[in-house]
C-alpha cells in the first residue's frame, strides 16, 4: 500500500551550501550519539566505548533476546539474633514477558538490590591474552626502536661526510643534537627482553565422547540454538543451563554531512526521546514534490492526459517549469511525454490555511485550462499527455523539473538584503504504471 | 503517488463537531471516557475500551478495521488497576491490530494484525511492521522500525518521518469522503 | 568487576578488527579478549537473504558489501568508519575480486584511514603465541590447511578440500528427505512430500543441536554398510531419534542413524582417499623432512565446524588410523601429533589474532594506508608482486632505450 511506499523512500537531504541534492547513501553518516533502547538515556561517548556499546541497567534475555524485568519477592529470612522470627526481605530476580525465561532457571541467586546487583562474568582466557599481548608489545615497541635507529644510521653517514666539509660548524652541532635525541628512544643492543611467554601444555589426547552421550535420549529444549549461543560470543554456551543475562546493546543516532562542501545536513538532539532537529535539511522542505494523482490505464500509442500534483513545501509563491529530456541520451523513458510549454506558479504553503477550513484562494492566478486541472492550496494539478511507445511492461517518463529556490537557511549578513534566488533543475524519473498485455 | 478517494456510506458514520468521523459499527464502550481530540477516523469494527480506563486519541489519527484499543492493566498486591492509554497526534494505527500499550506516541505507524503487549510503550515517529508481537513492557525508541515476534528493531526510519505521517494522515482524511445523503467537503 | 578487558596501546582511537568468513563474520575492536558480536555474512534485501560470497559481478559485491559494512558500523560497533585503522583477517587463497571490492568499499566510500590484511591461518597462531604450526581452518565452504614454519606459511604443501559446513547441510538434506518424517495436522508425512520446510537456517539448527562427530570404532561399522555396502544389520545399535520442531504445528521425526552418520562426510574417503585428517599427512608429506616433527608437534585446529561435539577425539585417533595405511607408514616417521590449546573459541581464533595485532603500535607499518591505496589505484595481491615487479622492469628498460 501507499504508506510503505512512503517509507522506503531514502530521505533526500539538500545542503544549503553547494546546493545540490544528496541521497542517504553518497552522504557521510557519522555516529552522534548512543542511548539505550531501553531507558531511553543518553549516553557520552567516552562512557559507551568504556561499557563497550553496553547499558549499564539493561538486561537482554539470553533465550528470546527481548528486554528483562526485575521483580521483587518476598523472602522470610531468619533474623540471625533471634531464631524463632523470620523477617520479611525483598529479594531481586529478572524475567523475561515473553518467553518466560528467569534467572532462576540458571541457578543464579536472587540479589538483595535492585539494579547494579547482576555481575558479568569473566573469559577465563582473559589473564592469558593479556600476558600474551604484553609480550606482544615488548616485540612491537623492540621492532620500532630498531626501525628508528636504521633511519638514523643511514643518515649519519652522510651528516658526518657533511660535518667534514663544513664551514660554518652548523652541522656538527645538528649531528650531536640528533644523537642525543636517539638515544633516549632506542633500547641498547643487547638488552634482552625480560618477560617470556610460558607455552600452554600441548595437548595429546583429547577426551571422546562419553558412552552414554550415544544412548541418552537428546532433550532439545536444554541445548542451545545458534543464534543463543552467538549472542555472547566470548562464551557460546552449548546448554541451556549456562545462559546468562546479557548487557543491552546500545543504539547511535547518526548525523550527515555533505562529503563536498563538509557542512552538516541533518543533526539530531541530543535527547534521544526528541524528534526535533539541530539541523534538518531534508528535501521535503525546499524542493516542489511530484505526485502521481491517480493509477492510469495505458494503451499502446494511444495519448493519455495524465494529472501530475505539484506541492510547494516553501512560504514563498515558486514558479515551476517543466523541461523536455534530450531524447538521445534518454534511456529511461518507454513513453513519449508532451509538457506544457508555459511555466506554472506555485502558491506558497500557508500553514495558517489549515485551521481556516473556508478555501478561499487570497491569490489568483490565470490559469490555462489545458494545463492546469486544479488548484488547492499550495498544490497544483498538471496536465501532461503521455503515449505509451512500449505494449508491455512499465511505463516510465523523465523531464526536467526547474524552479526557482530562494536559499533562506544561509545566514544573511544585512536583514535587509533579500535572499538570493537561484534556479534549480532536477532531472525526475517516473514509474507511471504498468502496461499488461491486451489480449 | 497520492492516495485515492475512500468512500462511505454517510449512514454508516457519525461526523462530530470537530470533525471526527466515527463508524456506527465500531464499539465505543465507556464513551465518556474517550476523549477524540478531532478530525480521526474511526473505521467498522474497531473496539475502544473506554469503560476499563480513560482512552486520549490525538488529532489526525487513522484507527482502521478491527483494531483493538484496550489500555493495559497492572497487578498489584491489592488487585488489578487499569491505566490510562494516550494515543498521539497523527497515528495510523493498521487492520486486525491489538494494541495494549500504556502510552502510544505522535506520528507512529502501527501495521496490520499487530499484537503491542501490555505497558509498552511506543516513543514518536516509531513504526510497527506488519504481524510484529511486541511482548510486554517493550520500548520503542524514536525512528525505529520493530518487527518479528519478539519485537526486535530491524531498520531506522529517515528523519522526515514526522512530515510523512504528517502527510498521509492528512490526506487520508481529506480523502475519505462520504457518499449519498450528506455535506460535501 | 572489571568494566573493560585489555589496554589498547596505539592511541585513543579503537581500531575495528573484522574476518568476513562464508558464513559468519567476527567483527570487534582491537585488544579485547573477543569479537563484539557474530553475524551471519548475508544482508537482506526486500525479505530476501543474499549471501555476501555469493555474487554474480563485482557491482553487485559492493552494493552488498557497502550495506553490509554499514550496518557492522552503525549497528553493531557504533563507531565511526572515517580516518579509524582496520585489522581484516582475510584467507591466503581469498579471490583478488571480493579483496579489491572490500578496499573499495572502505577506502572510498567509508573513508577509512588504513586497513592491514592479515592471512588468517598466520593470525590464528599470533592468537596462541606461537611461530610454527599446522593450522587447518575448518570453515562453512572449505577446509584449509596451511602449515606455517617460523611464521612463514609453507605454500606449497597448502592443502584444501570442499568438505566442510555446506557439505554437511546437504549431506543432512538428503538424508532427511530421504529418510525422515513430519508430523503435521493432518498426520505423519515422509519429508521428501514437504521439501519447503527446510531452509538453510533450519538445517544448520538442525546440525548444531543435534548432530555429532561419532566415536572411530562406530564410524567403521557405519562406513562398512554406507561406503562399502554391507549388510545394514552390522549397522551400531542407533542413538536415539529427536523429534525436531519446525515453526508452526509440525514436527520433524530425525531418525537416530540421520544424527550420528551426517557428519562422516568430513571422514569418509573419496576416490582419491582425501579426507579431512589426511590433509594433515599430505600437508606433511609435501614439507620439507627438517620441519615435519616440528609441525606435528604443533597442529592448531580452528573453524566454527570444529566445534561439533566429537570432533577434536575423532580427528585424533583418525590421524594415528591413517598413518598406519602404506601410503604414509613408510613415508612418515611420526609417531605422535599434538595439538594446541586454544585461548579462545574455534570460531573466533584467527579475529583474535587480529585484534592482538590491531593493540600494537607496528600496526602502522604493516598497514595500507588510504593515500597510498588512492595514488595507486589498487591493491597488491602477493600473487601479483612478482608480475608487478616484472611489469616494472620493463618499464624502466623502455625508459632507457628511448
Amino acid at each position: 500500500m501507499l504508506i510503505i511506499l512512503l517509507f522506503n523512500e531514502m530521505s533526500l537531504s539538500g545542503p544549503q551550501h553547494c546546493l545540490k541534492l544528496k541521497c542517504s547513501e553518497c552522504l557521510l553518516n557519522e555516529v552522534d550519539s548512543h542511548y539505550c533502547p531501553m531507558c531511553l538515556e543518553n549516553m557520552s561517548s567516552s562512557e559507551a566505548k568504556l561499557k563497550k556499546n553496553r547499558c549499564g541497567n539493561c538486561f537482554d534475555c539470553p533465550s528470546c533476546g527481548h528486554t528483562l524485568t526485575t521483580r521483587a519477592t518476598n523472602v522470610a529470612i531468619s533474623d540471625p539474633d533471634d531464631p524463632g522470627k523470620s523477617t520479611p526481605k525483598k529479594m531481586y530476580y529478572m524475567a523475561c514477558g515473553f518467553c518466560r525465561w528467569t534467572t532462576r532457571d540458571v541457578a543464579i541467586d536472587d540479589k538483595t538490590v535492585a539494579s547494579g546487583g547482576w555481575e558479568d562474568i569473566e573469559n577465563t582466557h582473559a589473564k592469558k591474552i593479556q600476558s600474551l599481548l604484553d609480550y606482544y608489545h615488548e616485540l612491537a615497541l623492540n621492532e620500532k626502536a630498531e626501525r628508528e635507529r636504521k633511519k638514523y644510521v643511514r643518515r649519519r653517514s652522510h651528516l658526518y661526510y657533511a660535518a667534514s666539509m663544513d664551514k660554518y660548524g652548523m652541522v656538527t652541532v645538528a649531528v650531536k643534537k640528533k644523537i642525543g635525541a636517539m638515544s633516549n628512544v632506542s633500547i641498547k643492543e643487547n638488552e634482552e627482553t625480560t618477560t617470556q611467554i610460558t607455552t600452554e601444555e600441548k595437548i595429546s589426547d583429547f577426551p571422546a565422547l562419553p558412552d552414554d552421550f550415544f544412548t541418552t535420549p537428546l532433550e532439545l529444549s536444554k541445548v542451545t540454538t545458534i543464534t543463543q549461543r552467538l549472542a555472547s560470543p566470548e562464551f557460546q554456551p552449548t546448554i541451556t543451563n549456562d545462559l546468562y543475562p546479557k548487557r543491552k546493546h546500545l543504539l547511535i543516532r547518526k548525523s550527515m554531512r555533505c562529503k563536498e562542501c563538509e557542512h552538516n545536513l541533518i543533526k539530531p538532539e541530543m535527547n534521544p526521546l526528541s524528534i526535533k532537529f539541530k539541523i534538518q535539511l531534508v528535501i521535503m522542505h525546499h524542493i516542489p514534490e511530484v505526485r502521481l494523482m491517480a493509477p492510469m490505464e495505458f494503451r499502446f500509442k494511444k495519448e493519455l492526459k495524465v494529472v501530475l500534483l505539484l506541492i510547494n513545501p516553501v512560504v514563498h509563491n515558486t514558479t515551476v517549469s517543466l523541461l523536455p529530456v534530450d531524447k538521445e541520451s534518454d534511456s529511461f523513458s518507454t513513453a513519449k511525454i508532451e509538457l506544457p510549454k508555459k511555466e506554472v506558479v506555485l502558491a506558497r504553503r500557508d500553514d495558517a490555511a489549515i485551521y481556516d477550513d473556508a478555501t478561499q484562494m487570497h491569490q489568483e492566478f490565470k490559469d490555462e485550462k489545458n494545463v492546469v486541472a486544479f488548484r488547492k492550496a499550495n498544490k497544483l494539478g498538471v496536465i501532461i499527455k503521455v503515449t505509451p511507445l512500449i505494449q508491455e511492461g512499465d511505463v516510465k517518463v523523465s523531464f526536467v523539473l526547474r524552479h526557482d529556490y530562494r536559499n533562506t537557511a544561509v545566514v544573511l549578513p544585512m536583514e535587509n538584503q533579500e535572499p538570493q534566488i537561484s534556479w534549480l533543475q532536477h532531472r525526475i524519473f517516473l514509474n507511471l504504471g504498468r502496461i499488461h498485455k491486451s489480449k | 503517488m497520492e492516495l485515492q478517494d475512500i468512500f462511505y456510506n454517510n449512514s454508516q458514520y457519525i461526523e462530530t463537531a470537530s470533525g471526527n468521523k466515527v463508524s456506527r459499527q465500531s464499539v465505543l464502550c465507556g464513551s465518556q471516557n474517550i476523549v477524540i481530540n478531532g478530525k480521526t477516523v474511526i473505521m467498522t469494527d474497531c473496539v475502544i475500551r473506554g469503560d476499563l480506563a480513560n482512552v486520549r486519541i490525538g488529532r489526525h489519527c487513522v484507527i482502521s478495521r478491527n483494531a483493538v484499543i484496550r489500555p493495559p492493566f497492572k497487578k498489584f498486591s491489592r488487585g488489578v488497576a487499569f491505566f490510562p492509554l494516550h494515543i498521539g497526534d497523527h497515528v495510523f494505527v493498521d487492520e486486525n491490530s491489538i494494541v495494549n500499550a500504556a502510552q502510544v506516541g505522535s506520528y507512529v505507524h502501527i501495521g496490520k494484525n499487530c499484537v503491542i503487549g501490555r505497558r509498552c510503550i511506543l516513543k514518536d515517529c516509531c513504526a510497527i511492521a506488519d504481524n510484529t508481537v511486541l511482548p510486554p513492557e517493550a520500548v520503542v525508541p524514536p525512528f525505529t522500525l520493530f518487527s518479528g515476534s519478539p519485537g526486535k528493531i530491524t531498520a531506522e526510519l529517515p528523519e522526515c518521518t514526522q512530515d510523512l505521517m504528517i502527510d498521509v494522515t492528512t490526506n487520508y482524511y481529506q480523502h475519505f469522503r462520504p457518499i449519498g445523503k450528506g455535506k460535501e467537503r | 568487576m572489571p568494566l573493560y578487558e585489555g589496554v589498547i596501546y596505539s592511541g585513543d582511537k579503537n581500531i575495528v578488527v573484522l574476518d568476513i568468513g562464508a558464513a559468519y563474520t567476527k567483527c570487534g575492536i582491537a585488544g579485547e579478549t573477543g569479537p563484539r558480536c557474530i553475524i551471519p555474512s548475508h544482508i537482506k534485501k526486500d525479505d530476501q537473504i543474499v549471501k555476501l560470497w555469493d555474487f554474480n559481478n563485482e557491482e553487485e559485491l559492493y552494493e552488498n558489501l557497502k550495506e553490509f559494512l554499514f550496518m557492522i558500523y552503525f549497528r553493531h560497533l557504533l563507531v565511526n568508519p572515517k580516518d579509524r585503522r582496520m585489522v581484516i583477517s582475510e584467507s591466503l587463497l581469498c579471490p583478488s575480486k571480493f579483496r579489491d571490492t572490500l578496499a573499495r568499499v572502505l577506502f572510498r566510500h567509508f573513508e577509512v584511514g588504513s586497513i592491514m590484511f592479515g592471512t588468517s591461518h598466520l593470525l590464528a597462531l599470533t592468537a596462541i603465541g606461537v611461530n610454527t604450526g599446522l593450522v587447518m581452518d575448518v570453515g562453512y565452504t572449505e577446509t584449509l590447511l596451511i602449515p606455517v614454519y617460523e611464521g612463514i606459511p609453507v605454500i606449497k604443501a597448502i592443502q584444501s578440500l570442499p568438505i566442510a559446513s555446506q557439505a554437511i547441510h546437504k549431506k543432512l538434506e538428503d538424508q532427511l528427505k530421504e529418510k525422515a518424517t513430519v508430523n503435521t495436522a493432518g498426520g505423519c508425512k515422509p519429508m521428501s512430500s514437504m521439501p519447503d520446510c527446510l531452509n538453510e537456517q533450519i538445517l544448520e539448527d538442525i546440525k548444531v543441536r543435534c548432530c555429532f562427530v561419532t566415536s572411530l570404532e562406530r564410524a567403521k561399522q557405519i562406513q562398512e554398510v554406507t561406503v562399502y555396502g554391507a549388510d545394514s544389520n552390522k549397522l551400531p545399535a542407533a542413538v536415539p531419534s529427536v523429534k525436531f520442531p519446525l515453526d508452526g504445528s509440525q514436527v520433524l521425526n530425525i531418525d537416530g542413524t540421520i544424527r550420528e552418520h551426517t557428519c562422516e562426510i568430513l571422514f569418509e574417503q573419496d576416490n582419491e582417499e582425501n579426507s579431512v585428517p589426511t590433509l594433515v599427512l599430505d600437508a606433511l608429506l609435501k614439507c620439507p623432512i627438517d620441519m615435519r616433527l616440528e609441525l606435528a608437534d604443533n597442529i592448531v585446529v580452528t573453524g566454527g565446524t570444529a566445534m561439533l561435539p566429537g570432533f577434536h577425539h575423532r580427528l585424533q585417533l583418525e590421524l594415528y588410523d591413517q598413518l598406519k595405511k602404506p601410503k604414509y607408514q613408510n613415508k612418515l616417521v611420526i609417531k605422535k601429533f599434538q595439538f594446541h590449546k586454544l585461548f579462545s573459541k574455534e570460531n573466533y581464533t584467527s579475529w583474535l589474532g587480529g585484534a592482538m595485532y590491531g593493540a600494537l603500535e607496528t600496526l602502522a607499518t604493516r598497514s595500507v594506508s588510504r593515500d597510498v591505496y588512492l595514488t595507486a589505484g589498487k591493491l597488491t595481491d602477493w600473487c601479483c608482486i612478482a608480475e608487478e615487479m616484472e611489469t616494472e622492469k620493463e618499464e624502466k628498460v623502455k625508459l632507457k632505450n628511448r
